[in-house]
């Protein structure tokens, strides 16, 4: 039996550094390594001899010297960035061996790739990935990891077609109605806590699995792709490493003129007019009094003879000028801050590593709200035998928050988020003034001296009386033991224990604005004139806390063995994972900080309120819930290499899980993938010189989509105690649904690596198909079924196309390195099947922001808009098309004889193309980095002026200002002029006409950054960095002429702020 | 042996499959096994007893909107107020869709009782859960074909449009309209269902009795014309509840004087309040207001004068602004002085309204009615119940159902300066049904 036939593949080569020497010598081998291409020598190459399993390293020439025994060994030589080398000698042995290495693939600093399950070296693995190295994530700032990667791994972007937090997409949809979100995995297991917990810092490198082949390893979780990120580890036989990296950012205070208002004066013309038609002679009535604006009421004043016209015309003059995003700038919102301080110890010996790293960040929102991150990060690699070692990793991160001041957004009214746009915060001598919060001003004011609280709300102030923090304490413990029972077969058990445990609370005392309405309203006059408290008076403290546990155990076989011609690597293994979750929340009435006391209510007996003296109850505040996700998995993985050349991969995995009440037949879904992989370059017949290293791959394969809000029985919820019977009520959760199938998505891909001669030109271009089916959709029910509007059914399928091209280029060497990097992904999809029981055109044309358009052969999200014929010359009202000729009547052009094929269809409400492009400038100490960010091919329908949302919410547009006034506008203008009372129709009409959509490309500036080496003499430091960096610069170009950033429309979402980080890194 | 120790303990790791994969993933979720479950989905006020067909008194005569109020309301709103034929309602509107809400958990608790075991221990229970899903049923039909069907005639009922009567849990299944016999044979034995099952009195006023079950019938035959059971079953429930709120006892300043779930409620249940009719937006009829006289302590009490000199209806017995409209002591003598004096026995229904009039009068003023002839007793009757029953889901039947009977109210509305009139027995009195359950549920709309 040959020893030679066990080999164990060195699976991180990039770490390993081998620090042997001074063996005893029975035959020298020595020699040199160099490029291929260049003929360089290669520093630090690993060699590995076999059976003696002995390592050395090149020298600085590339040379290398070491004694071997036996007359026949094998000699593995690895190094980053270059193909493993095998050589098989004879004795003797060749007096000087000089060893050409083939540079690998593009990537300069990876040649393995971590799937959470196994560690990969890249050239044998058929499935795609982008790398994503620690050093290419450190040309940005922030506190967050995920949101560096827009622009450096190519077919990940970030969808921002919805207002607020942006969507991480990898490779477009593969669902339509199904969770979206990629799955994370941090360190071989999916990572369940805050992604905000981690820091960049600790980040050694992220993997995007973007196909089959590469996720179907995680089973029903992977459909929409996963993101594995992997912690910075120690090295062996390294002395103790220090890094120091810290930074500070400001940005500039949010731009509130994006804000779409409408200025005092148009607004105040608007009011007058409504009173005048009596608009508000309800509402003024009303027995809940709603709030009215100042104006209005002090219209209702004058006619009621409290206020001369005098008086009102001179508060209106005053009024006219004023615009509160003005004194909102002014007395509320500041620059962002951001401090980051990280220090990273690491070493090893020959039988272990570690790595230790401790990150503060300190930061202050722009509306001063503190928020503060601890990180501790510790790991262990130790070599107990040459059969038995133990690897443990400890993270644990804190991070502190509290609330702010009142911004735009928060001071809300009855109206929603809107408020009049000359309201004024404070008076000239600085005092706060009062906003209608719930309650009509007038209506408060009349109340004042009727004994209860002060009933105002004061946005300037409030703040003040309330402490609210939110504490997020975060932990992951595993540990992996592995013992390799023969010389090629490994059995290995990992486990890891993650708990968050997130407490919040809240504090706010009687002067608070919640506090004393909340007061006032249960307050009721006892017939001796004494206020009577349904709610005991002083502080109201509410706690709530939220926990994650989740306890995750592997069981896994490695098995890997080598023929003369062929490689085989197989693992197999089980996985169990509970995830618990829990939270309550309790709140105390009529606490007293000072004595630790509080008061007690009945929310038993409903009380009379004091406004309107209907009874309504006075809730407890205590919730409580629970519940557990469990999966069990079985899965097997395996690849044969033949000649280096060819490779074969397979996988297959099978999950089940508590998904209640799924038959348990349905609890199994059996998911599998296979690819291969040609190095054409690696042929005898390729003489492309020019072209060094070539790669064909394919893969195929189909990964899940699991929902757990989709089951197959009817269940009910429980909501509580009814408050009239004392038991515990419920309500429909999920209808029976025999029929419900899990998603599916099969993906298609293929792909070519290549590299030009001296890596000038290096890169990946990949195509991909993917078929999904028995998507949930929404399937509208009759609604005599009793049911509900709609239930969800597999009712739907797609299919997306796409394209990623990673290219790398150098473009000049020598004092002025230039290297550039271009990522850029197009993909398309189209909905195969869906059900749409009748074709409404107004359910196509939607909202501004985009829906599931559910027509076959359509992009699932599509834009359609009604065609525009202009606005009336008679009375300015928007026209559309009817029969071919401009038509008022809404109520048709919208309804449901309406067909289709009226309808304009632009195109994709998600980019076809989506890339960056960074250039990297090297000269001396310099460096300089300029990341371009893009989307292009798509289109958005723009925010429109509404008049009964003017009217009745206090919304208003700045293109009021362009409306139609007089007959001849309608050459010069497209805003319908101004009509009471507002039609709905006529708005919506307005809303979704053609003149409304945008196309959305843009490019913009998504980074820069500026770094110098400061030259060291001798000093301890071995580096020392300091650099800037600039980060949303704004957009360079766009399609629109509106000024619309694509990304950020909505009205209620603030785009980010111009920062200026100035930071300083070191290694000692 | 150590490694197969070892060995051993992984497996087991691992093992207890089925248990692992049976935790429920949300603590608060449950199917419905137990008679826990069913009475706790019956026992979810907001959807079972808060959400009685609102659109019919939307449609009635007891208020008026001003043409300001008009032209901010929707526009399916401003069609329900005129009496449009079609297109009244949105997609999302509640009316039509949370009956047949309340009628699937009617019968899914039906359903799940067939597959829990009676016994001696858990009869009661499982009894009064079955008797108020047939009561839920029942009610709920009634009040579906009072609005979208036409007044129920004994000639006619075979040949006019019910409703679909859907009595499983198959949403699949396509139902069809019953005819108004069928729908009221239905209504008749679920309610009759519910009084043989229920207790006499429930343990709360938001759950079912006989009593409830009895008020209901009373209704259903008042509506179908058929006055002797009529008075009957109305007199069943004065036999065991016939407290009156005296309302000279009532604070008649106060914004809702009386009190929610009082002594003359037999069971709360409330409508869904249409828009149209919020207090600051529904006018009262004037000669609805007109009618009540100095000594009426009514006027006071369940209206408040707007600035505009105009009346606003402050609510009754739901004490506060939502519309009651389950079975009161009050309606109760009302259906029964109807039955009463149309079946001849007029000394009887004075003595009814005598007794309800006598409480809502001020103390020492109320004249008792006497010597009446039975025409002028049952217009009597009619006019109490307008003044009585104000906002209570009830008057869009009464309207049709006199009609039917040969009286001729004609309702009007005047928006922008133009008259709309709905003419006695119009056929728009069966008001149009949701397009949307037309199209899904290739039902047939009403003829117009």
């Amino acid at each position: 039996m040959k020893m030679n036939k066990y080999v164990l593949i060195i699976l991180l080569g990039v770490y390993l550094l081998c620090a042997a020497s001074g063996l005893k010598a029975q035959q020298m081998l020595s020699g040199q390594l160099t490029d291929s291409l260049s003929g360089s020598p290669l520093l630090g190459a690993t060699l590995k001899v076999l059976p003696q399993d002995k390592l050395y390293k090149s020298n600085k020439d590339g040379r290398f010297n070491f004694p071997v025994t036996g007359a026949q060994v094998q000699l593995l030589i690895s190094y980053t960035g270059y193909r493993l080398k095998v050589l098989n000698l004879k004795s003797p042995f060749p007096a000087t061996l000089n060893i050409a290495m083939v540079p690998s693939t593009l990537q300069l600093n990876e040649v393995v790739v971590n799937t959470g399950y196994q560690v990969v070296p890249l050239e044998r693995s058929a499935g795609s990935f982008s790398l994503v190295s620690a050093k290419q994530l450190e040309t940005q700032v922030g506190s967050d990891v995920l949101s560096r990667l827009e622009t450096l791994a190519s077919g990940l972007s970030f969808d921002r077609t919805e207002p607020f937090a942006p969507k991480l997409v990898v490779r477009g949809l593969s669902t339509i109605n199904g969770p979206r979100s990629p799955l994370i995995v941090v360190d071989q297991f999916p990572y369940e806590g805050d992604l905000n917990n981690l820091n960049p810092n600790d980040i050694e490198s992220v993997t995007v699995l973007k196909d089959a082949s590469a996720a179907s390893i995680w089973g029903s979780r992977a459909g929409n792709g996963v993101i594995v990120i992997t912690t910075k580890k120690g090295v062996y036989n390294q002395p103790l490493k220090v890094s120091f990296n810290s930074f500070a950012q400001s940005s500039a205070k949010p731009d509130l003129g994006q804000i779409p208002t409408m200025s005092a004066t148009n607004f105040i013309d608007v009011e007058q007019m409504l009173y005048a038609k009596g608009f508000y002679n309800s509402d003024y009535q009303a027995a809940d009094k709603p709030p009215l604006s100042p104006l209005v009421e002090m219209f209702f004043a004058r006619d009621e003879g409290k206020l001369t016209a005098q008086e009102v015309n001179d508060a209106l003059a005053i009024y006219r000028k004023v615009d509160v995003r003005r004194e909102l700038l002014d007395k509320v919102y500041q620059q962002r801050f951001l401090q980051q301080y990280h220090l990273g110890l690491s070493g090893g010996s020959a039988k272990q590593r570690w790595n230790f790293s401790g990150g503060f960040d300190d930061g202050r929102s722009e509306l001063d709200a503190p928020n503060k991150r601890y990180n501790l990060l510790v790991n262990q690699e130790i070599k107990f035998s040459p059969k038995i070692d133990f690897r443990m990793n400890l993270a644990y991160t804190r991070q502190q928050a509290e609330d702010g001041k009142d911004g735009i957004n928060t001071i809300s009214t009855a109206k929603g988020s809107n408020i009049y746009p000359y309201a004024t915060l404070s008076n000239e001598q600085g005092e706060p003034l009062a906003l209608p919060r719930n309650y009509s001003l007038n209506y408060l004011e009349s109340q004042q001296n009727k004994g209860l609280l002060n009933w105002f709300y004061y946005p300037l102030t409030d703040h003040q009386y309330r402490q609210a923090s939110s504490s997020t304490q975060h932990f992951t413990g595993s540990a992996e033991a592995s013992y390799r029972i023969l010389k090629d077969l490994k059995f290995s058990m990992l486990y890891r224990y993650e708990k968050q445990d997130v407490q919040s609370t809240q504090l706010q005392q009687e002067e608070a604005y919640a506090v004393r309405n909340l007061i006032n309203s249960y307050s009721r006059k006892a017939t001796n004139g004494e206020i009577i408290y349904g709610i005991p008076r002083g502080a109201i403290k509410d706690d709530e806390r939220s926990t994650l546990n989740i306890q995750q155990l592997r069981a896994q076989l490695n098995y890997q063995h080598q023929w003369k011609k062929g490689e085989l690597y197989a693992l197999a293994g089980v996985e169990r994972r509970s995830l618990d979750r829990f939270s309550q929340s309790q709140r105390l009435y009529g606490f007293d900080q000072d004595t630790y006391t509080y008061g007690s209510i009945n929310p038993l007996t409903p009380y009379p309120t004091w406004v309107t003296g209907s009874n309504s109850f006075i809730s407890d505040g205590n919730s409580i819930a629970a519940g557990a996700d469990h999966y069990l998995s079985f899965f097997a993985n395996g690849s044969y290499t033949y000649l280096q050349n060819y490779s074969l991969t397979a996988s297959v995995r099978r999950d089940a899980s508590n998904l209640y009440g799924l038959s348990t037949n349905k609890k199994w879904n059996p998911l599998w993938s296979t690819g291969f992989a040609w190095n054409i370059s690696g042929e005898d017949f390729y003489g492309l010189t020019a072209l060094p290293y070539l790669k064909l791959r394919t893969s195929f394969g189909y990964s899940g989509n699991s929902n757990a809000a989709q089951t197959a029985v009817t269940t009910i919820r429980y909501r509580g105690s009814s408050l009239y019977t004392g038991y515990p009520y419920a309500t429909f959760n999920q209808f029976e649904n025999p029929e419900l199938q899990w998603e599916t998505v099969g993906m298609w891909n293929i792909g070519l690596d290549f590299s030009s001669k001296g890596n000038r030109i290096s890169g990946s271009l990949e195509g991909y198909r993917k078929r999904a089916k028995d998507l949930f959709g929404t399937y509208p029910v009759d609604p005599t079924a009793g049911v509900g509007a709609s239930v969800t059914r597999n009712v739907a399928a797609m299919q997306g196309w796409g394209a990623d091209l990673q290219l790398n280029t150098i473009n000049t060497k020598g004092k002025l390195r230039w290297e550039s990097q271009l990522n850029l992904s197009w993909y398309k999809d189209k909905v195969t099947d869906y059900y749409l029981p009748n074709v409404q055109v107004s359910d196509f044309v939607g909202s501004v922001q985009p829906g599931v358009s559910g027509l076959a052969g359509k992009p699932v999200y599509a834009i359609f808009s009604y065609p525009w014929a202009g606005l009336s010359a008679t009375d300015g009202s928007p026209q559309g098309l009817l029969n071919g000729s401009p038509s008022v009547n809404y109520q048709t052009i919208m309804g449901s004889e309406a067909q289709l094929s009226d309808l304009v269809y632009h195109g994709s409400a998600i980019p076809l193309w989506n890339g960056a492009f960074t250039n990297r400038f090297a000269y001396k100490r310099w460096d300089l980095e300029v990341a371009l960010h893009f989307k292009f091919a798509y289109f958005f329908r723009r925010e429109a002026l509404s008049y009964s949302s003017l009217y009745n919410n206090w919304e208003g547009h700045p293109e009021f200002a362009q409306r139609w006034l007089a007959p001849g506008d309608e050459v010069n203008t497209n805003v319908p002029s101004l009509v009471y009372p507002a039609s709905i129709s006529r708005d919506i009409f307005y809303a979704g006409a053609q003149i409304q959509v945008e196309q959305g490309d843009h490019a913009r500036i998504q980074y820069v950054n500026m770094a110098y080496k400061i030259p060291l003499k001798q000093a301890p430091i071995s580096q020392l960095q300091v650099y800037a960096n600039m980060a949303n610069l704004g957009i360079l170009w766009r399609a629109n002429d509106k000024g619309i950033d694509p990304e950020y429309r909505y009205s209620n979402s603030l785009p980010p702020m111009r920062s200026l980080s100035l930071g300083l890194r070191a290694n000692f | 042996m150590k490694r197969t120790y070892i060995l051993l303990g992984i497996l087991s790791a691992f093992s207890s499959c089925d248990k692992f994969l049976a935790e429920k993933p949300d603590a608060k979720l449950a199917v419905i096994n137990s008679l826990e479950d069913a009475q706790a989905l019956l026992d979810y006020y907001p959807n079972v007893d808060r959400n009685d067909v609102g659109v019919s008194e939307a449609s009635a005569d007891s208020y008026f909107l001003s043409d300001a109020e008009w032209a901010r309301r929707a526009e399916s709103d401003q069609r329900i107020y005129l009496w449009e034929k079609d297109q009244l309602f949105m997609p999302d509107s509640r009316d039509w869709r949370q009956s047949y809400a309340n009628i699937y958990t009617a019968n899914a608790v039906l359903e799940s009782l067939k597959k829990i075991k009676r016994t001696t221990q858990n009869a009661l229970q499982y009894d009064n859960v079955a008797g108020q899903a047939h009561l839920l049923r029942g009610r709920t039909f009634l009040m579906l074909v009072w609005t979208w069907g036409l007044a129920y005639d004994e000639q006619t009922a075979a040949q006019n449009l019910g409703v679909p009567l859907r009595l499983n849990t198959n949403f699949n299944e396509k139902v069809p309209r019953a005819n108004l016999e069928q729908t009221y044979q239905q209504v008749i034995d679920d309610l009759k269902a519910a009084s043989k099952y229920l207790p006499l009195r429930g343990n709360s006023k938001l759950r079912g009795s006989k009593l409830v079950a009895w008020g209901w019938l009373s209704r259903t035959y008042l509506s179908q014309r058929v006055y002797e059971p009529a008075a009957s079953y109305a007199d069943s429930v004065l036999q065991v509840q016939n407290t009156l709120l005296d309302y000279n006892q009532l604070n008649s300043a106060a914004a809702f004087p009386i009190p929610e779930l009082n002594a003359e409620i037999v069971m709360d249940t409330r409508l869904s309040t249409p828009a149209t009719l919020a207090q600051s937006r529904a006018k009262m009829d004037s000669t609805l207001i007109l009618s009540y006289a100095a000594n009426d302590l009514r006027k006071k009490i369940y209206f408040r004068i707007n600035t505009d000199k105009s009346y606003a209806f402050k609510g009754n017995y739901a004490g506060g602004p939502t519309f009651f409209s389950g079975i009161a002591v009050d309606e109760m003598y009302l259906n029964r002085a109807e039955g009463f004096a149309r079946t001849g026995l007029l000394q009887k229904s004075m003595d009814d309204l005598n007794t309800l009039l006598l409480k809502r009068h001020s103390t020492g003023t109320y004249v008792p009615l006497q010597n009446l002839n039975q025409t002028l007793l049952i217009e009597r009757v009619l006019e109490e119940r307008k003044k009585e029953l104000i906002f209570r889901g009830l008057r869009w039947m009464d309207i049709k159902r006199w009609n039917a009977g040969g009286a001729q109210l004609t309702l009007k509305r005047r928006i922008n300066g133009q008259e709309y009139v709905l003419l006695p027995n119009d056929l728009r009195y069966a008001i149009a049904i949701p397009q949307n359950a037309l199209e899904l549920g290739g039902i047939e709309d009403n003829p117009r």
